[in-house]
């Protein structure tokens, strides 16, 4: 302790000093001392990284084996030196209980849905290795007909974390064009009770892994399956009005994949050899940039009518799509500055930097992260009546 | 608070910015240029210093002072140095004008005492300022944490946060504690337990 005197800086000071610091560097500093772990556990700090800390993206696959062995693992994603690295370390063995698939992630919490109605929604934190259980919607998929999707996202005006649930119950199972009863279903955590509300419906069943961006959760609705939009349209659940509504895509043409790309909805559409990145401007009056036009050549294996869009960000000047089985980086710097944005940014060939063959044994999902805090605080409400365990979200708990 | 105007004694006296220290303590309230008035520091070492009542503004803690009439004598200081508050000093001085508390100075403005101010974004030469200011060994350094935070300076807070954050960055787990002069209170069992949890930032 010569000359410094830690014990005569305040609290305030360390707070205002690593909330200047990356989730990883403090992962690193809880093991210093007691005292240093104390300062960021507490909650305060966390509210104060939280709020001020850039997001941090870190785009991240996660590889589970649940269906073996219960374990669903966390790892880094990272470009260096122009090559796709996957760090295997994992972050953490995850979940203990039964089957569950992704559902998606904000604000560096990942969402898990139970595969089967008997086990508890979860929603976990990786940097922490902490998951907690929501309590079971109050009404039950029937039998192995009804469809069921889930969102979950963040409500910044509010500060609320939402899980939303939508069961498709089939109701006229005899029709040519199925037909649905839909019931959808909001929990809010951290609220003071922690309950399934029921929500406006819409009469769309989504399909496939949501997206969150711009304040609400998006599905895509595949065209065929309504005769009013032939071809394929975007759903959208607005998480502070919690209503429904259309989200048009800005090209018909063609088949259509979402992501979230620099906080906004995205929307990519596939034609011959072309790939076209939108990002929505505004949402509501379905204004779009056409931000990429990508030549996407002809990829091993790639099945240019159904292609499956894994992930795609922006890191360091490039842009990476992993695409079905093949992971590509285009740079995107020189190509900025001399095309005007509105005529799309047309990018060179792709150069190839990583194979999803690699992780063969696993399966591999976008979960990009902003893993902005550190950890959440459980609460265990009643777990002798069986009760999931409840949580008081740091942003939740105000 | 008491424009300069106001001082009868004082109000022809003007002085060039910035003074050397030591004053004689009993003569009145100094003007700066412009008209402003110039309050003056004074360290735990019996050293004092004239600031520009603007540069001084930099400060809640000083400007809550002054605004309690504090500023007409040489305000002690007993827990900041001579050298800490002289580097501090010169700090306020540099940053005249950073648009950071323009809001701040509009809500205290009165009789058009910061009519000069005109808020510009720190130049080149003040962020290199700026990175001198803070390379300074760890003691120094902590030395102007604390000034800052009795200060409540979110200029100094902020270039000397950065400037430990910085430092403490890239280090092990055993650097960060030599740095801190912290001892390892974990038991070993503790700590592999904990940098099992965290096995991913350690890559």
């Amino acid at each position: 302790m010569v000359g410094l005197q830690i014990e005569r800086i305040p609290r305030d000071v360390f707070f205002n000093m690593f909330s200047r610091l990356p989730i990883k560097c403090l992962a690193r500093l809880r093991c210093v001392s007691k005292f240093i772990n104390g300062i960021i556990s507490d909650p305060l700090f966390q509210k104060l990284h939280f709020e001020t800390s850039a997001p941090e993206v870190y785009p991240l696959i996660f590889t589970y084996r649940i269906w073996r062995e219960n374990i669903i693992s966390l790892n880094q994603m990272q470009l260096q030196d122009q090559k796709l690295q996957v760090r295997f370390t994992s972050i953490g063995h995850l979940l203990t209980s039964g089957p569950h698939e992704f559902v998606g992630t904000c604000n560096g919490l990942l969402c898990f849905a139970p595969c089967t109605p008997e086990e508890p929604l979860l929603i976990c934190n990786p940097i922490t290795s902490e998951y907690i259980s929501l309590s079971k919607p109050a009404v039950n998929p029937l039998d192995q007909s009804c469809a069921t999707t889930f969102g979950f996202g963040f409500q910044p005006s509010s500060k609320e974390h939402k899980v939303v649930r939508i069961l498709a119950v089939p109701a006229n199972g005899r029709d040519e064009v199925p037909d649905f009863h839909i019931t959808a279903e909001v929990y809010t955590l951290g609220a003071a009770a922690g309950l399934w509300r029921k929500v406006q419906s819409f009469p769309y069943a989504p399909q496939g892994g949501q997206v969150f961006a711009q304040g609400a959760l998006h599905w895509k609705i595949h065209g065929q399956h309504r005769l009013e939009h032939e071809s394929d349209h975007i759903m959208s659940f607005d998480l502070s009005t919690e209503e429904f509504s259309t989200t048009l895509h800005p090209s018909f043409e063609h088949e259509l994949s979402i992501v979230e790309l620099r906080g906004s909805l995205s929307a990519i559409t596939f034609s011959w050899r072309q790939m076209t990145v939108w990002v929505s401007k505004d949402r509501l009056n379905n204004e779009w940039d056409m931000e990429y036009c990508i030549p996407l050549g002809v990829p091993r294996g790639l099945d240019s009518r159904f292609p499956r869009l894994v992930c795609m960000w922006e890191s360091d000047g490039v842009l990476v799509t992993w695409l079905q089985d093949r992971a590509t980086m285009f740079p995107l710097k020189t190509y900025y500055d001399d095309q005007p944005k509105e005529r799309g940014n047309n990018l060179p060939p792709p150069r190839y930097i990583g194979d999803s063959e690699l992780y063969s044994e696993t399966s591999v999902h976008q979960a990009m992260t902003k893993a902005a805090f550190i950890t959440t605080s459980c609460v265990d409400i009643d777990d002798e009546l069986g009760q999931a365990l409840h949580i008081n979200f740091l942003l939740g708990d105000r | 608070m008491s424009s300069g105007d106001s001082g009868p004694s004082s109000s022809k006296q003007l002085v060039q910015q910035p003074a050397a220290a030591g004053r004689s303590p009993n003569q009145p309230p100094l003007l700066g240029a412009g008209g402003r008035k110039v309050i003056v520091l004074k360290s735990g070492d019996e050293e004092e210093f004239e600031v520009d009542l603007l540069d001084a503004m930099q400060s809640r803690t000083l400007r809550r002072a002054i605004e309690d009439g504090c500023g007409d004598g040489p305000m002690p200081l007993p827990n900041l140095t001579g050298p800490v508050l002289a580097k501090v000093v010169e700090l306020f001085r540099r940053h005249r004008g950073d648009p950071r508390w323009a809001d701040e100075l509009q809500e205290t403005e009165k009789e058009g005492m910061f009519k000069d101010y005109a808020p510009q974004k720190p130049t080149a030469e003040v962020k290199g300022f700026d990175r001198e200011f803070v390379s300074v060994d760890r003691d120094a350094l902590f030395d102007l944490l604390r000034a800052a935070n009795f200060l409540e300076a979110p200029g100094l807070l902020d270039v000397t946060c950065d400037a430990a954050a910085d430092a403490v960055m890239n280090m092990t787990v055993e650097e960060v504690r030599e740095y801190f002069g912290l001892v390892n209170d974990y038991t070993p069992e503790e700590e592999a337990a904990l940098r099992k949890q965290h096995e991913w930032a350690f890559q």
